[in-house]
């Protein structure tokens, strides 16, 4: 063997670990637009710590299809899916390939918080494509102006509200410690908790802003600072679930606060030894839990097998755009412009409440406050604390903070 | 930072280091001695450890599951060297190739079979609660057994290639396989053999990481990425090069946690670079000629 042989394989290595990640979330194409369809790109991750979100996203859709059917005068509706892994450059090439290579008229995604963001700033540049985002939550997505853009559930502040000052003054916690991923999602959910935290009197007694995909967390769990009263979780996914099963396995002694995705089944799910940690966790989100009283929560939950946050979030986003077509009797022409004015006026009670539009096409929802709970046969649920109505949006959007925002 | 916060994310170094260590002493094994690198070995890792899943929630029985998706995960390993790998042996890029085929199909139908959804593998009762150490105050059990487990595995590896027959004709194999075979050894043998070796290594791997923590699409990549990264800061082809490897970037994963969270996963590859810049064989790795 020679050197220059081996010297050889070092690239070759680093091609073929660079082609891995990048074409770990490649999905098959589709074909030509036709005149006689419309086409709605479908953008959801498939790997990575959110790699369920995909398969919500689609139990979803198939939902809507059955309730409101694919055609729509005269026209079909043709779906094509496209996986990401949760990044802003996957959700980059995903969407643009959705709408370049795959010409869709309409893209429903996508489902994380950076890549929101992405989408978002590529929507100002297709003005003819309507883009109705899927379940990504950032603050910012609804404030930079896209007219195509529109997004029917609330933001990651919006989620978390009442939570802060239920912390404070019913579970009296005084002193608690941020545990968040790294992105643009927990940022803003973070701080909409933070922010009502501090106001009502609370202290922050430091943060920990970790890589998404973290798996280890015992060096942060041994690294909380004395004298905290509990921590807040702002991990999702198998993330979460990571870090639950090693604060089992520590016997973490901190009661948790779960961010919006922390708490929800996609988390609590997980096959791993969970429920020592996760028991007594609360959180806030458009998620109801047990004891909440809606007839079309209870007819989604008993149609649709293992309902989660990304489920709902993308079934309430597809039925508003699927209403839209529908009202405009699938007609998209003089580039979309009466599909968006349907879109805009949207007035619907879905299973997780009632929605509408502000004039920024971002939704005014109803949020909940949850706690986590062992049914009887083991497994982990959510019940009721309280509920809001006709939840607005701010304009404060956070970037990471080490101090009470 | 308190000595014993200290002492804990150092364990939690240790901990990280023996599931790379698992991972990467396979790759290195068969890197070393065939010169190619499978691409599917991060899907070896993934695959035992869905295996092993499946059969500890099935059986109750965490060793059988270990034995099962380590046996399971490295014949398919050896079928897979013997149908696809073993003609292009000597065409590195070609094999390159091959194994990212592999890996893709595999991920695909994993991805199909287990869904998106995180799993851990239960590990046995008695593995569960925390002891106390010195300097480091309560710590789990079982990632102390883990890295116990890591340490044997490693001894008796570097035993195996160091102190046997069958050690000394890899070892000849690795400086100059033509020489090998033309003493007469049956260097095909030899080669199955040691990727049916690497393949069962990184099969348990999979058992013994989705023990500590959750398996999910998407770790086939990141473990075959770190694999690579501790194979290379650690020498090619060594044994004792993956277990320091694996040492320094759980160390340096860990402790960069600790001090800067958010550049963690930074100081890992910081590391890599810095090693292939002062010593590109890797630390304990032999300069060929």
């Amino acid at each position: 063997m020679s050197m220059s042989k081996k010297s050889r394989l070092l690239p070759v290595m680093a091609i073929g670990a660079t082609f891995s990640l990048l074409l770990a979330g490649c999905a098959g194409g589709g074909d030509e637009a036709s005149s006689d369809e419309i086409k709605i790109g479908v953008l959801a991750p498939d790997t990575g710590n959110l790699s369920f979100a995909m398969g919500e996203a689609k139990k979803a859709v198939d939902q809507v299809s059955k309730e409101l059917g694919l055609e729509f005068g005269g026209k079909t509706i043709t779906i094509v899916y496209q996986g990401t892994d949760g990044t802003t450059s996957s959700a980059q090439s995903a969407v643009r390939k959705l709408v370049e290579n795959d010409e869709v008229d309409i893209v429903l995604g996508p489902g994380s918080g950076d890549e929101g963001l992405t989408v978002v700033e590529y929507a100002l540049t297709q003005p003819d494509v309507t883009f109705v985002n899927g379940a990504a939550s950032p603050v910012d997505q609804t404030l930079k102006g896209a007219d195509n853009f529109f997004r029917f559930m609330g933001d990651s502040v919006m989620w978390m509200g009442g939570l802060g000052k239920y912390a404070y003054e019913t579970k009296g916690y005084k002193n608690i410690y941020l545990l968040a991923e790294d992105y643009s999602f927990p940022y803003d959910n973070a701080g909409g908790f933070f922010s009502e935290f501090c106001a009502a009197g609370g202290n922050m007694t430091g943060a920990s802003w970790v890589p998404v995909g973290t798996t280890d967390y015992a060096t942060v769990l041994s690294s909380i600072p004395a004298g905290t009263d509990a921590v807040y979780v702002g991990l999702g996914g198998s993330d979460a679930a990571n870090f639950l099963s090693q604060a089992v396995q520590a016997k973490t002694p901190y009661p948790l606060i779960g961010g919006s995705i922390a708490i929800d089944p996609s988390a609590l799910g997980a096959s791993a030894d969970i429920a020592d940690a996760a028991v007594g966790m609360f959180s806030g989100g458009p998620v109801p839990g047990a004891g909440y009283t809606n007839t079309l929560w209870d007819k989604f939950n008993s149609e649709v097998e293992g309902v989660n946050i990304f489920t709902l979030l993308y079934y309430n986003a597809a039925y508003a755009l699927f209403s839209g077509i529908k009202a405009v009797d699938g007609d998209l022409g003089d580039g979309q412009a009466d599909l968006r004015d349907a879109l805009k006026a949207t007035d619907f009670t879905g299973p997780g409440g009632h929605i509408v539009l502000d004039s920024n096409n971002q939704a005014i929802v109803d949020n909940f406050i949850t706690e986590v709970v062992q049914n009887a046969d083991g497994s982990l649920g959510t019940v009721q604390v309280a509920e809001a109505h006709n939840v607005k949006q701010g304009t404060i959007s956070y970037q990471r903070f080490d101090s009470c925002p | 930072m308190t000595s014993e916060q200290l002492f804990q994310i150092f364990l939690n170094g240790i901990t990280l280091a023996s599931v790379y260590f698992l991972v990467a002493s396979g790759l290195t094994l068969i890197f070393g001695l065939m010169r190619v690198i499978t691409m599917a070995h991060g899907t070896s890792y993934l695959l035992g450890g869905y295996f092993g899943f499946s059969v500890a929630s099935a059986t109750g029985n965490w060793y059988l599951a270990a034995l099962v998706a380590a046996a399971i995960v490295g014949i398919l390993g050896l079928i897979i060297h013997q149908v696809l790998i073993h003609k292009f042996q000597n065409d590195d890029l070609r094999v390159a190739l091959i194994t990212l085929g592999v890996a893709f199909i595999g991920t695909d139908l994993m991805a199909a079979t287990y869904g998106g959804d995180a799993y851990q593998v239960p590990a046995p009762s008695n593995w569960l609660g925390t002891v106390v150490l010195p300097f480091a105050g309560s710590y789990s059990l079982q990632r102390l057994i883990i890295i116990l487990i890591s340490i044997i595995i490693g001894v008796a590896l570097w035993l195996l290639i160091s102190k046997t027959r069958y050690g000394a004709i890899v070892r000849a194999g690795v400086d100059d396989s033509q020489m090998t075979a033309a003493t007469g050894v049956n260097t095909r043998v030899i080669f199955a053999s040691i990727f049916l070796l690497g393949s069962a290594l990184a099969g348990f791997a999979g058992v013994a990481n989705g023990t500590l923590f959750t398996l999910l699409p998407g770790q086939d990549g990141t473990f075959l990425l770190y694999s690579l990264v501790v194979v290379i800061v650690g020498g090619m082809g060594s044994i004792p090069g993956a277990a320091l490897g694996a040492l320094l970037v759980g160390l340096v994963s860990q402790f960069g946690l600790y001090f800067a969270p958010t550049y963690a996963t930074v100081f890992t590859f910081a590391l890599m670079v810095i090693v292939l810049a002062v010593r590109p064989q890797g630390i304990m790795g032999k300069v060929r000629l």
